[in-house]
């Protein structure tokens, strides 16, 4: 059960950081005004990916302590 | 008693009016720039780009670091000092101008948002607070730096006022113990997802709504006083009256007034208070999640809206702008945060 959540939420992870570069193709527009916003999201991307190491260390270094 | 009331205060005072005097520093020199070096149209939009994922991007990893040195206060002081840097470079290179005032910005934020998370440990009432004052700075900053009377030295002075009210105002006692909750254990990732896809969302929606009304001078200053007023007041009233009930409530109901009346400036400007009343809900239930690291949890806010906003600065906008989407964009934020909260149990 953890394992699917956890699966479902890292699915959910990369759709969301997906949104800049899904369907840039259909953009209608010059193409100077695209590339920026395509290299911000890989950069985006890039952050939460690390973000998201970081919070399952945290979970992992809290699975050791007990609340107090 | 006092005394806590007192520091709260004082750090509200000091913290939300500088964050105003922040980001008012940050879009004038943009404007400033643009006139000054007379930037092509294409290059001043790739520093736009740059410059939000700079500001808003690194907060993450900056509130990260924050976290493991336990030095908000410096962090907080440290952008003012960036920033005040940038005055200069201002006069010698657009680029790092820009690339200043992100990390500035960004720094500033994780300081500021990091304390303001600990004047009410648990409640949204003061990170709301801390945050409102950024609109009114966009609104002023905005029109400073596209004036004609727009200098560095106003801007010098008070950004050193307020770094000497940041070094010598007590802060609160941050709170870094990291606790396991055992009832949100399993579903931390889950609960953050869901809640970071709600922030996303709406900073999309907040991204693609368009005020024809917007070019009346007068009603733009409503409509920063709405979004002013409802992030200052959402926290305090989700505080008060339950954080699922005035949440996706406002959400729900500003879905339909900006989705079918924004053309009609009160409908408008109602929609966008209520619209905005979630933002301190979603940040200080990030931090609840993830307990201990209040600036690593401030800057997963910031990275989620400038991922929920980025596609709004391409052509792409032209598509989604339209009733419909905005309509089910802000019902499914509304739903993604029901979830996380009844997760949360508030």
């Amino acid at each position: 059960m953890n394992k699917a959540i956890q699966t479902v939420s890292f699915a959910l992870l990369l759709t969301m950081f997906s949104l800049s570069m899904v369907r840039a193709d259909m953009a209608v527009g010059p193409e100077v005004f695209v590339v920026p916003v395509v290299f911000g999201g890989i950069v985006i991307g890039v952050i939460a990916l690390i973000a998201w190491l970081i919070i399952r260390k945290i979970k992992k270094k809290n699975a050791s302590k007990s609340n107090k | 008693m006092n005394k806590k009331r007192g520091i709260l205060f004082k750090n509200l005072g000091v913290y939300g009016l500088t964050h105003g005097l922040v980001d008012a520093t940050c879009i004038a020199l943009i404007f400033a720039s643009l006139s000054r070096y007379s930037l092509k149209a294409e290059y001043f939009f790739t520093l736009i780009i740059l410059y939000n994922v700079l500001a808003f991007g690194t907060q993450p990893l900056f509130g990260f670091i924050t976290d493991k040195i336990q030095k908000p206060r410096g962090t907080a002081l440290f952008g003012l000092l960036i920033l005040i840097f940038s005055l200069i470079i201002f006069f010698i290179s657009p680029l790092f101008t820009i690339i200043l005032l992100g990390l500035g910005n960004a720094l500033f934020h994780i300081g500021g948002g990091t304390i303001s998370l600990n004047l009410t440990p648990k409640k949204a009432t003061a990170p709301g607070i801390y945050v409102a004052p950024g609109t009114i700075g966009l609104l002023v900053g905005g029109l400073y730096g596209k004036s004609a009377i727009f200098s560095i030295i106003p801007i010098f002075i008070l950004l050193v006022i307020s770094s000497l009210f940041v070094i010598f105002t007590k802060i609160p006692k941050i709170d870094y113990k990291e606790r396991k909750n055992y009832k949100i254990y399993n579903y931390l990732e889950l609960i953050i997802i869901l809640l970071l896809l709600s922030v996303a969302v709406r900073a999309l929606v907040g991204s693609l709504i368009f005020f024809p009304w917007k070019t009346n001078f007068i009603l733009l200053i409503f409509l920063t006083l709405g979004i002013f007023l409802g992030k200052s007041l959402g926290g305090v009233f989700a505080d008060r009256f339950g954080w699922i009930k005035v949440g996706v409530i406002s959400l729900v109901v500003s879905s339909i007034l900006l989705a079918f009346g924004a053309n009609n400036y009160v409908i408008g400007i109602f929609g966008i208070f209520l619209f905005n009343m979630t933002m301190p809900i979603t940040l200080v239930a990030i931090s609840n999640t993830l307990q201990g690291k209040p600036g690593f949890s401030f800057g997963l806010t910031t990275l989620a809206l400038i991922a929920g906003a980025l596609p709004a600065f391409s052509p792409l906008k032209n598509i989604l702008n339209n009733s419909l989407f905005i309509l089910i964009t802000i019902l499914v934020s509304a739903s993604l945060l029901y979830f996380a909260l009844k997760r949360l149990n508030r």
